[in-house]
């Protein structure tokens, strides 16, 4: 009883974590003011201008995050389907 | 695109063999005959797919043949404004991760089929479970008239003119409601994996091939689009868009995902939540690679004048796949755009067909059946693909305009499903009278931008949201809290408990 306590406190505190972290992504892809903050044309990150770099960056780390996540959550769950 | 005998032989015979593979694979594969005659079958293959074949069912969700022809075409003229659709997708399927959990588990308890179903278990109200089916329906079957319409333009581009595009409507649209009503859901999904598959191979290394061969690659690619247009390497086009329009667009779009019916269908269809989960952070990474690079070619084709005169008839991705591989290339890409049409058609034709079945016709006829109730699916999957094809061959005056606006009216669902889901206090008041009010201030606004021009800082469907969420609160705190809905959420806990190693079962 008291390890499924536990793991549920543990399954709190990552989605806790997940939320915040998923919600500043979001919020930096879609509030205007940081949306235009990275509109830039012209610097350039590698082959591409910024503006592009930014979208692709914070959706790789979006996907990074739901890719860790599952992983955690089916290593919580001990494999568990 | 000039026409040749010999394109148009090339074309033909790519589409008769993609034909014939979709034939065997719906009416004659294993995989996609029905076990039983119950309704549970039909409708969500009896909860039993695997999590490939629930992923090609989601990533239909987004990888339509409007993609291909009205987004490419926009990302021509306008570049990176059209990489919302990249961003919403993403977070779309972030909302199905961190959604999807309670709506499997009262599913697969309560034997749920649609989303009205989950509608009424949760708020207990005939008229508001019927309110949701109705305007489910109407919400979205302009989108599936418009897709059957594209796919018959589509034939006739493809066939040069050969076959015409409302015999191409007629016959396209002809194959994929008979599929569906011979093995419902088990015949989708069977068919989407074969068109998720192909469509995922011809984007991923067709897209990367041409932009190596017609631009030199990525970075030439970005160097050359800024030389020409470099306001298409914002997100405004230099203040054609505000920053506003751009949230907008997110909001509505990725909150939209989650709005559509036939997304629960596809939650259903799931074996279990990990499964659901590691669907939805797939169709993500897959969808998000995918996107980009169509889109990122797409960008490519304001430097091609000839591109660009496509674009205007939303041809651009055929002229550009021509120009860079010929022919067979083209037909390959084809067949692709025909793939993603059908797929999104035919999830969402099964899925209304079910909601008729379940939800207007089952009330009323409560002893019928399970083999009775599938009699039912499949005469209305037959009516209700009629009327969309005749739809489709008329006239569509204003369709796209309508869809345009419906979908703005699809993200009223999502506070009602996210409260349902979270908050105990959401009760039936709250979500009948935000919806009702949501929907009519996204419609008004939405036509009133069209119509006239006016301009607001923000959509429809995001004023909409406000209000809707707000009236939606107020009615949580003023109207008791639904005795039930305390059972419904120990079944959750229940189900966490187990899934940690507690004993009791909870999912039949």
């Amino acid at each position: 009883m008291r390890d499924v306590k536990t793991k549920r406190e543990k399954r709190k505190i990552i989605n806790r974590f997940a939320v915040i972290y998923f919600a500043i992504i979001i919020f930096i892809l879609a509030f205007p003011p940081i949306t235009k903050l990275f509109d830039r044309n012209d610097i350039w990150i590698g082959v591409m201008p910024l503006s592009q770099f930014y979208i692709l960056f914070f959706l790789f780390l979006l996907i990074l995050g739901m890719g860790i996540l599952y992983m955690v959550e089916r290593k919580m769950e001990g494999g568990a389907k | 695109m000039e026409a040749s005998a010999g394109k148009v032989t090339i074309t033909i015979c790519f589409m008769l063999a993609y034909f014939a593979l979709l034939i065997w694979a719906a009416f004659f594969s294993k995989t996609g005959k029905m076990n039983d005659n119950s309704i549970e079958e039909f409708a969500v293959g009896s909860r039993n797919f695997g999590w490939i074949m629930v992923l090609f069912t989601m990533m239909g969700l987004l990888i339509t043949a409007s993609a291909f022809a009205s987004w490419f075409a926009w990302a021509t003229f306008e570049g990176l404004i059209v990489q919302y659709m990249l961003v919403y997708s993403t977070v779309g399927f972030l909302f199905s991760y961190m959604f999807a959990k309670k709506i499997w588990i009262w599913g697969r308890k309560f034997n749920l089929l649609t989303q009205p179903d989950y509608i009424q278990l949760r708020y207990r109200s005939r008229f508001l479970t019927t309110l949701f089916g109705v305007c489910s329906i109407l919400i979205e079957a302009p989108w599936v008239i418009m897709e059957f319409a594209a796919m018959g333009i589509m034939v006739e581009a493809l066939t040069y003119g050969v076959i015409g595009a409302k015999i191409g409507t007629l016959v396209v649209g002809a194959f994929v409601i008979s599929y569906i009503i011979y093995s419902g859901m088990k015949a989708v999904a069977v068919t989407e994996l074969i068109q998720g598959f192909l469509s995922s191979v011809v984007i991923a290394v067709g897209m990367i091939a041409i932009i190596y061969k017609l631009f030199g690659g990525f970075g030439p690619l970005y160097q050359q689009v800024m030389s020409v247009s470099p306001d298409s390497l914002t997100l405004t086009y230099n203040g054609t868009y505000t920053y506003e329009y751009w949230t907008s667009i997110i909001i509505t779009g990725s909150l939209g995902i989650m709005g559509w019916a036939s997304f629960f269908s596809r939650i259903y269809t799931s074996r279990s939540v990990m499964d659901i989960k590691k669907v939805s952070f797939w169709s993500a990474a897959i969808g998000c690679v995918f996107t980009a690079l169509l889109l990122i070619a797409a960008m490519g084709g304001i430097l091609f004048p000839e591109v660009v005169e496509a674009a205007g008839k939303e041809m651009a991705f055929f002229v550009m796949a021509e120009k860079a591989f010929g022919p067979v290339f083209l037909a390959l890409c084809g067949i692709v755009v025909l793939a993603a049409g059908m797929s999104m058609v035919s999830v969402i034709t099964n899925s209304h067909g079910i909601i008729i079945t379940e939800n207007f016709v089952k009330p009323f006829c409560p002893n019928v059946s399970s083999a009775q109730r599938v009699k039912i699916a499949r005469w209305s999957i037959l009516v209700y693909g009629i009327i969309a094809l005749g739809i489709a061959i008329g006239d569509l005056p204003n369709l796209y305009t309508i869809a345009l606006i419906a979908y703005e009216g699809i993200t009223q669902v999502v506070p009602v499903i996210i409260f349902s889901l979270y908050w105990k206090r959401s009760n039936k008041w709250g979500a009948l009278l935000g919806f009702t009010a949501g929907l009519i201030i996204a419609i008004v606004v939405a036509m009133l931008i069209i119509i006239y021009g006016q301009s607001f800082v923000w959509t429809g469907g995001v004023i909409g949201l406000a209000v809707n969420v707000i009236i939606h609160v107020i009615c949580g705190f003023v109207c008791p809290k639904d005795e039930h809905v305390d059972e419904l959420f120990d079944m959750i806990r229940d189900y966490e408990d187990e899934m940690d190693g507690d004993v009791k079962p909870v999912v039949a």
